[in-house]
């Protein structure tokens, strides 16, 4: 009886807009991935369906994770916020003497899968940077600096590994979170300089990044093979794409089931579909800024704010490097992309907000 | 609580002393809190504030974003094209007979994904052996860096086996497919070529790109063998003249079909690295030239065609005539006594030609050549052409005129000469040039019967006995005009040992049914000879042409 007053309470409290638009999100990853995923399993001799199975479990793994994390009071989302980062802080430099995959160490075994822990950093760092920031709000203590020492070890494990994209991403939403707590201008001209000159110190020593970026900008050198298939999947797609399986400039995308699901979609799903895809994301956006509106909590604000934050800066750079607006970013599409960790880790960021936002 | 940070009451003030760094500063806390609740009010306010800010950034964002993608999918039409180009393979071009000129095959390219490799040793060692010419390092550095990079485009057979031996699955192997010209230079200023990227890049492959990307085949009037004969007696006599260019074309008079268009300088379309942009020009459709001698032919014909009384006139040719007071007109052979209408073409003589042109004067000529088409712009479908240059309405004095009518003053594409010339001989039906085959001819008479007729008597005299002698052929009727033209320079005036040399002949001359136009660039001697003319370069090397080409034009030698 106790368990079940306990789900009606969740039920009435929780964001369905938000709930549900996460399930049908994750539903239309596992149908792009059906489609995306045959071409990497005839490239790889995998058997048929073996990503697409894996999928499956992710997902189911993926909506228990949703729901548990979403029952979480703030007192214990902290609690779990915290030691969940030092787990994987820790698994994070695992990787870098582990043997490398496409180019970058973030990937450590385990049984049948492959886990990349900085995905798991994500939500748990900006739980933990906004627990800060609020403090230093409040006391101005040492708390700022500690922050920044946090960041600091982050973009580290980052740098090593090296995962420029991810960076990006937390740099990015970090400087944000800063921007909301109103942190004074001094303060923010040390973070920006601090940012570039990361950003030119790996431009320098990463040759990879180096050629991205060059390449982005002068098309004449190397191949824009990817950005070019990626580019023809969208024209090919037309307002109704040539229906699912039927593409056929996207399955020459190498990463067609992760980083150009989005290319896939256009394809064989085309226009209407995308923009029912981007008009989901947005639906998550409103409901959170909505929701925040009569927030009266500085922590729930900065946290809850900074997590949909990511979810949409992820959604933004993955999208216009598919449309080539900006320099290819290996980067997933929330919910759609092939694989596990970032399945997880989206998840466990809706879990989070369904659990800020919870009406009493 | 919004009540209360209104009216603040505030109890038990304290201040509180704070290190934070080098930074001192001091914080009032009072015991209900109130101070800082506020402060924290203030700045999640702000907060707020700025979020809803960034999130209508976003927004607009996502809106940029949907319109690009609208523009991509919906608005873009070229990928219908290289969808097809995928599918389709490339269509053939080919002669008239069905032989190959340029077809694609399929072939394959081989990358490395420098991430894949497992023996990175032995496959560094292997592939510097199959790829000889790759620099030392290329393949160290791709799979040191773990680079995905291009090896080698269009593997030969040998090449594709010992990479397939290595069975590395980092060895990555795309399918693609090559433009190969199997006659190499011999069609590459009518064909053009395909970059090494697969874009076409000029003359028919690129007028014809849309076509060819669907499958369709083009196919020529032109003739392998023909071709392959003029193009061998051209590059063996260019040698010998030392000419900077030469060109020659054979034309089916009654039908406007070009049988052959050979121009030199050309390239092979195999190798479009090598290729220099000089060689690219095809001198028969973009480039102009002062035709010289040959124009004299019009002349005549505009004397025929108005029935002047030239025909029956004797000339007195015996001394110089003076253009104007620094142009003294000249011939090489000089009559004391007059000469008559043929004797002017058949030798020659320009002084015969000014005189010949004021029994009719300058409005006769400017409307024949507009009645010609030779003032405007002689185009043929799938190649580019360039205007003829003719002096505008104000220019075209009594001086100009009378430099017209022995060749000087105006100059033409050889393509427009041959088109316009061909009217004069196939018995005065104005024609249209092709090289693409197909059917639809009107014919428009725009020169009488019996003009035309006599144009051909005039040229069978100039060969029999007058400056075409060289271009006899042996039991074959030829009719023909030399041209010797020295070419303008860019002061205003003519170089004296720079020269045009050019012959264009007609054969059978009882029934004339082809036109071969054989034309030299600046050539520096001639046959037996250390001065070069018509009659000494470009006739010889005719007679040579036709005596290889007439039996397989099927002429019957009488």
């Amino acid at each position: 009886m106790n368990i079940m007053r306990e789900i009606k309470n969740w039920w009435w409290s929780i964001d369905k807009w938000i709930l549900f638009s996460s399930i049908l999100l994750l539903l239309f990853g596992l149908m792009l991935t059906l489609s995306g995923s045959s071409k990497i399993e005839y490239k790889y001799d995998y058997p048929t369906g073996y990503l697409f199975n894996k999928q499956i479990i992710f997902v189911v793994v993926s909506l228990l994770v949703i729901l548990i994390s979403s029952m979480l009071s703030v007192k214990n989302l902290i609690f779990f916020s915290i030691s969940t980062f030092f787990i994987f802080i820790i698994l994070s430099f695992l990787p870098i003497f582990q043997e490398e995959i496409k180019g970058a160490s973030r990937w450590i075994k385990f049984f049948n899968f492959s886990i990349q822990p900085s995905e798991f950093l994500k939500p748990t760092f900006i739980i933990m940077s906004a627990l800060l920031l609020s403090r230093y709000k409040k006391k101005a203590d040492n708390s700022f600096f500690l922050n920044f020492l946090l960041f600091s070890l982050l973009g580290f494990v980052l740098f090593l590994q090296p995962d420029f994209g991810m960076f990006v991403l937390f740099f990015l939403t970090w400087f944000v979170q800063l921007i909301l707590v109103g942190l004074p201008f001094k303060f923010m001209s040390l973070i920006i300089l601090f940012g570039s000159s990361i950003f030119i110190i790996s431009f320098l020593t990463h040759e990879h990044i180096r050629f991205r970026i060059l390449n982005y900008f002068n098309s004449d050198i190397g191949d824009n093979y990817q950005v070019n298939k990626a580019i023809e999947s969208f024209s090919n797609g037309g307002f109704f794409g040539t229906g699912l399986g039927g593409g056929f400039f996207s399955k020459s995308l190498p990463d067609v089931h992760s980083d150009f699901i989005f290319a896939l979609a256009g394809e064989e799903l085309g226009f209407v579909f995308l923009c029912f895809i981007i008009f989901l994301y947005i639906i998550l956006f409103y409901r959170v800024v909505s929701s925040m509106v009569n927030e009266k909590n500085l922590f729930v604000f900065l946290s809850a704010s900074s997590l949909i934050l990511i979810l949409i800066f992820q959604c933004l750079i993955n999208i216009s490097s598919a449309l080539n607006l900006i320099p290819t970013k290996g980067m997933t599409l929330p919910f759609l992309s092939y694989g596990g960790s970032s399945l997880l880790s989206c998840s466990l960021i809706i879990g989070f907000l369904l659990a800020l936002t919870k009406k009493n | 609580m919004d009540e209360r940070n209104n009216n603040l009451i505030f109890d038990n003030i304290s201040p509180k002393k704070i290190f934070s760094g080098n930074n001192k500063s001091i914080l009032f806390l009072d015991q209900g809190g109130i101070i800082e609740s506020r402060k924290i009010n203030v700045a999640l306010q702000k907060g707020k504030n700025k979020f809803f800010v960034i999130f209508f950034i976003l927004l607009s964002s996502f809106f940029f974003i949907t319109l690009t993608l609208f523009k991509l999918s919906v608005t873009s039409d070229k990928i219908n094209i290289s969808k097809s180009s995928l599918e389709v393979a490339r269509g053939k071009i080919v002669d008239r007979n069905d032989k190959i000129i340029s077809a694609s095959i399929p072939t394959l390219d081989l990358y490395i994904d420098g991430r894949k490799i497992i023996n990175k040793k032995k496959t560094i060692e292997s592939l510097k052996k199959i790829f000889i010419k790759k620099k030392d390092n290329f393949f160290t550095d791709i799979i040191k860096n773990k680079k995905y990079k291009l090896v080698s485009k269009h593997l030969s057979e040998t090449e594709e086996n010992e990479v397939r031996k290595l069975g590395e699955p980092g060895l990555v192997f795309h399918d693609s497919s090559r433009r190969i010209y199997p006659q190499d230079n011999l069609f590459s200023n009518v064909t053009g070529f395909i970059s090494k990227f697969g874009v076409a890049q000029s003359k028919l492959e690129k007028f014809y790109d849309k076509e060819l990307n669907k499958g369709l085949d083009i196919k020529l009037t032109l003739d392998l063998k023909i071709q392959n004969i003029i193009y061998q007696q051209l590059t063996e006599s260019e040698n010998y003249f030392s000419s900077k260019g030469s060109l020659g074309l054979l034309i089916d008079v009654t039908n406007g079909e070009i049988i052959s268009m050979v121009s030199k300088p050309d390239y092979n379309p195999n190798h479009p690295i090598t290729i220099k942009p000089y060689s690219e020009n095809n001198l028969i459709t973009e480039a102009r030239f002062e035709m010289g001698s040959i124009l004299k032919i019009y002349n005549a014909a505009m004397a025929l065609e108005n029935n002047s009384t030239a025909e029956n006139k004797l000339f007195d040719v015996s001394r110089d005539y003076e253009l104007t007071k620094t142009y003294i007109v000249k011939d090489s052979t000089k009559f004391l006594e007059p000469i008559n209408f043929e004797k002017i073409f058949t030798h020659s003589s320009n002084i015969g030609s000014i005189k010949v042109y004021d029994t009719f004067g300058k409005k006769t000529q400017k409307n024949f050549f507009k009645k010609i088409g030779l003032n405007g712009h002689t185009r043929i479908k799938g190649l580019s052409t360039i205007d003829n240059n003719l002096p505008s309405d104000e220019q075209w004095n009594e001086v100009i005129s009378r430099s017209i009518s022995f060749g000087y003053g105006l100059s033409i594409t050889p393509l427009s000469l041959v088109t316009t010339f061909s009217s004069l001989v196939n018995g005065g039906y104005k024609i249209e040039p092709k090289i693409i085959d197909n059917l639809e001819i009107d014919k428009e008479r725009i020169i009488s019967r019996q003009t035309s007729q006599k144009i051909s008597h005039l040229l069978k005299k100039v060969v029999e006995e007058g400056t075409g002698k060289h271009a006899k052929v042996k039991n074959l009727g030829i009719g023909g005009k030399t041209g010797t033209a020295k070419k303008f320079n860019k002061i205003g005036g003519y170089y004296e040992d720079k020269v045009i040399t050019s012959f264009l002949g007609v054969f059978p001359i009882n029934k004339p049914k082809y036109l071969l136009l054989v034309l030299f660039d600046e050539p520096i001697k001639g046959l037996n000879s250390l001065t070069p003319y018509g009659s000494n370069t470009a006739a010889p090397i005719f007679a040579k042409i036709v005596n290889q080409i007439a039996p397989i034009l099927n002429l019957k030698k009488e």
